[in-house]
């Protein structure tokens, strides 16, 4: 028999009680009592989110794969599931073994975006584990954090009891050795284990650091408490992909994933050095998967999971080199097994035109450009090696293809921007329909009209960028821009066959605080869950104005995190991180972006000397 | 080779809704290995049925669904291999060729139900005599049973009296089918002991006039009057099509 932490009549009142029941095939189930270490790993989001996530998959292929430990999954619960467990007391539970979290050794929380902040506070608050590390008791669970927003873990940084930085494959073994022997050997106090862990590279353990501030605000010091403390924490990075744990039977959940498909990662990190993109720099270097391991998982995957569509996933994969072998192969397997490929956004050329007529109905789908930017200049900016004639050419032969629907992502309010440069975008939507007309000018035979799509987000800067010190608009800014696109679509020719999409410039500010933000803004992020914000990623659920009243009443400016742009002197909240690329690089690259727009060329074309070289592995070694 | 499957839907997975099950079961047949039979087009995917979904909640012992493969096969490794995929609370109960080409959907006549309860207020007692006298007065001696069944578009007055083949007061639950199929009665509240009553029924379940155990209950004991005092619980026990006497038998042995 399989009990469910909730009882009949929740379940039967809650919104897809599926997301709470566990009992999914592929999830693994143990023994608690034959295990030394019970670990909970969070996903701060909904269910159908949280199980879409590749890390988590391998993190937990991982840890089951020891006998001495038994990983389960928690989400966050939905808010009407929130609700009833807040009025009844009722505990957050893991899924596989349905226990209470605050049972468990370990909580981790994966931090994939800033928006889930409060969902982590919620998690705490609903396992009934204080928020504060510092309040904690030896019988609470240790708190830890990891993902890409622990390159700045500052802001939240209170709240957990240690982070770990960079590549969990490397140093989550060495961790829970650590805390299994000092268990046994009944040395183990919270204490004792935060102090000692400090010294496993990669671990921050935030309450062994404090800060020094400026009159202006700014960061005077931040600096170890204790000797033996590192000063800086050195980015964990996998020298060995293809030889480390990746899920080869995947949790398939009742409910419908976001992701729902086999996710094959086919390359960690990108060559490209896009000067906006965090993941570009901080997965650095590109380390490629060897094709008879991808072709082996693939298979593998397909038949453990039943899934009917596979997919690819990594930074760029049209920059893998070995795609043309690894389509053949999976074009053939697949169209044997009746299985589905979606491709991820290919750059538009003629090989991925050719791969896509296989794989896909052309009618149906649509062609991605992530163009970023609309004027060349602008794309030099940031880095985007990417010109009017790729576009064009790519849109050519896809028309010509029979694609007719393109869609376009831009982001605005990137340095330097102007409004030449801004009204780019449109003129570039407007070249691309204008082509397709050229190019098809027989009503009869063309088929209908194009659809060109643009959709623009905001530009958040985000740490160990090029970026990292650039200023941000105001939410009215933003707005402005986003209608200048709109004004200026509207009078293009051919506008009839454009629409527009733009973001919300308010969770973008919010973004931006918490991108760049350092310990002070942990107060503000308490206030708003305390006041009800929780799952601010979704737009129903975002209540700006309880952040504004938190800002206030905590008396902290936002403009300071979004509005100055930051003195490349500035201490940095996040400058006690080693993430393999150089200050000395990031700060040459942000030259060379605002003053002359500067092209720096990819890993493949020439080293650049970001400084990832260290790690002896990918492409820095051809590979 | 046409398949029929019979399986239950117990625990967990009772939460399970019928467009979540179904993609289970694709993902299962796959994982399966057998050779199945796939739909043309596009984006192909195996040919696969289901009699009659099952509410949320409700648990059962007696769902059918139908499937084909390439080329014949016996069916005990048929079901050694479905059983193999299966989490808990789903179990292949039998595996039967289809020689009848008409989809278990379109066969579906009747199908039977145990339904118990779950006490809300201290004021409702469960006296079977009580139930019992409900019953023969609104059912066995009555002529008609009208209720207004409302629709998305319209309200229409049905008679449901033609629609229960058969109904009864159990005296309890039988003890064996409540420890397999509902072994978190307690914690759930549900009342399943020596001396709680269920009631048993066999009722139309015909795609045009599928008769729902919570409607016939709603109508019997008036839904307003009583929604304070108890819910219930429903176990769907099996399904049935007219063999050539024009009797009801089961799908899995009409197949």
């Amino acid at each position: 028999m399989r009990k469910t932490a909730l009882t009949d009549d929740i379940l039967m009142q809650i919104e897809e009680p599926g997301r709470y029941i566990g009992n999914e095939i592929n999830s693994t189930m143990k023994d608690k009592s034959q295990v030394s270490l019970r670990f909970a790993f969070c996903f701060p989001d909904v269910y159908e989110i949280g199980m879409s996530h590749l890390g988590i998959q391998i993190l937990y292929e991982m840890f089951n794969r020891r006998r001495d430990v038994w990983c389960e999954r928690v989400y966050s619960p939905w808010p009407d599931l929130a609700a009833i467990m807040k009025e009844r007391d009722i505990p957050l539970f893991a899924l596989e073994s349905q226990d209470p979290i605050r049972d468990f050794d370990f909580l981790g929380i994966t931090l994939q975006y800033e928006m889930c902040y409060t969902n982590i506070l919620q998690a705490l608050d609903l396992s009934k584990i204080p928020l504060h590390s510092t309040e904690r008791s030896n019988d609470d669970p240790i708190v830890i954090g990891g993902g890409p927003c622990a390159f700045n873990p500052e802001p939240i940084a209170v709240f957990f009891d240690m982070f770990y930085i960079g590549e969990g494959e490397n140093q989550y073994n060495r961790l829970f050795d650590l805390y299994i022997s000092m268990k046994k050997s009944g040395s183990y106090s919270r204490k004792a284990f935060l102090r000692k862990a400090a010294e496993i590279p990669g671990i921050y353990v935030p309450s062994l650091y404090d800060v020094t501030y400026n009159a202006d605000g700014t960061i005077q010091k931040f600096y170890p408490l204790e000797e033996g403390v590192p000063e800086t924490v050195e980015r964990q990075v996998d020298t060995d992909l293809n030889g480390s744990p990746y899920p080869a039977k995947p949790v398939i959940p009742y409910v419908r994933a976001t992701q729902d498909r086999v996710v094959l990662e086919v390359m960690r990190g990108c060559i490209r050095g896009c000067r906006f993109c965090q993941a570009g720099m901080i997965y650095r270097p590109c380390r490629q998967k060897s094709l008879d391991i991808l072709k082996k998982y693939a298979v593998e995957m397909l038949e453990n999971t039943g899934f009917d569509e596979i997919s690819l996933s990594s930074l760029s994969t049209s920059d893998f080199e070995q795609l043309p072998e690894l389509m053949d192969f999976l074009i053939d397997e697949c169209s044997r097994r009746k299985i589905n490929i979606t491709l991820p956004s290919l750059r538009i050329d003629s090989f991925s035109l050719d791969v896509m007529s296989k794989v896909q109905d052309i009618k149906r789908s649509s062609l991605t450009f992530a163009a970023e930017a609309g004027s060349q200049r602008m794309r030099d900016v940031i880095n985007k090696g990417l010109t009017v004639e790729n576009i064009m050419n790519g849109a050519r032969e896809a028309f010509l293809g029979g694609w007719k629907k393109v869609k376009f992502y831009f982001m605005l309010g990137l340095p330097t921007e102007t409004d030449d440069d801004v009204k780019a975008i449109p003129d570039l939507a407007e070249q691309i329909a204008h082509l397709y007309y050229d190019l098809l000018p027989d009503k009869k035979t063309r088929g209908g009209r194009c659809q060109i799509n643009i959709s623009t987000s905001f530009f958040v800067p985000k740490p160990f960028t090029p970026f990292q010190w650039a200023t941000m608009c105001t939410p009215e800014e933003y707005l402005r821009k986003a209608s200048v696109v709109n004004h200026r679509m509207k009078e293009e020719p051919n506008h009839k066959s454009l629409s527009y999409q733009w973001h919300d410039a308010k969770t973008t500010v919010l973004e931006g605080i918490f991108a760049r933000g350092d310990r002070k803004i942990a107060e503000v992020i308490e206030y708003a869950y305390r006041h009800g914000c929780c799952f601010d990623a979704w737009n129903e659920y975002f209540h700006p104005e309880i952040w504004d009243e938190a800002f206030l009443s905590c008396g902290i400016d936002p403009d300071f995190y979004t509005l100055r742009e930051r003195d490349t002197s500035e201490v940095l909240p996040w400058d006690f991180i080693d993430a393999g690329v150089s200050r000395k690089f990031l700060e040459n690259e942000w030259d060379r972006a605002t003053g002359g727009q500067q092209i720096t060329p990819n890993c493949r074309e020439k080293c650049s000397g970001c400084g990832c070289r260290q790690y002896r592995s990918g492409v820095c070694y051809g590979y | 080779m046409d398949i029929r499957v019979k399986f239950t839907k117990f625990g967990p997975v009772k939460y399970v809704g019928h467009l979540d099950l179904m993609r289970y079961f694709q993902k299962a047949l796959r994982r399966s290995g057998l050779p199945l039979t796939f739909t043309k087009g596009f984006s192909p995917h195996p040919v696969l049925s289901f009699a009659s979904p099952l509410g949320v909640g409700i648990t059962s012992e007696g769902e059918y669904m139908d499937f084909s493969i390439e080329f014949a096969l016996p069916v005990d490794e048929i079901q050694q291999k479905l059983s193999s995929q299966m989490a808990y609370g789903v179990e292949i109960r039998s595996v039967t060729e289809r020689h009848d080409s008409r989809k278990a959907m379109a066969e579906l006549m009747g199908a039977s139900y145990l339904v118990y309860f779950k006490k809300i207020s201290d004021d409702f007692t469960f006296d079977t005599s009580a139930i019992k006298s409900v019953i023969d007065s609104k059912v066995k001696k009555a002529s008609s049973l009208v209720v207004t069944k409302k629709t998305k578009k319209s309200e229409r007055e049905v008679d449901l009296l033609p629609l229960i083949y058969d109904i009864d007061v159990y005296d309890r639950f039988p003890a064996e089918k409540r420890d397999h199929y509902i072994p978190d009665w307690k914690d759930n509240g549900f009342l399943l002991s020596e001396n709680d009553p269920a009631i048993y029924m066999k009722v139309c379940a015909k795609s045009s006039d599928n008769l729902k155990p919570e409607l016939l209950m709603n109508s019997l004991f008036n839904e307003n009057d009583t929604e304070d005092l108890f819910t219930i619980g429903i176990h769907r026990l099996d399904m049935f099509t007219t063999n050539e006497a024009g009797k009801l038998v089961p799908l899995g042995e009409k197949a």
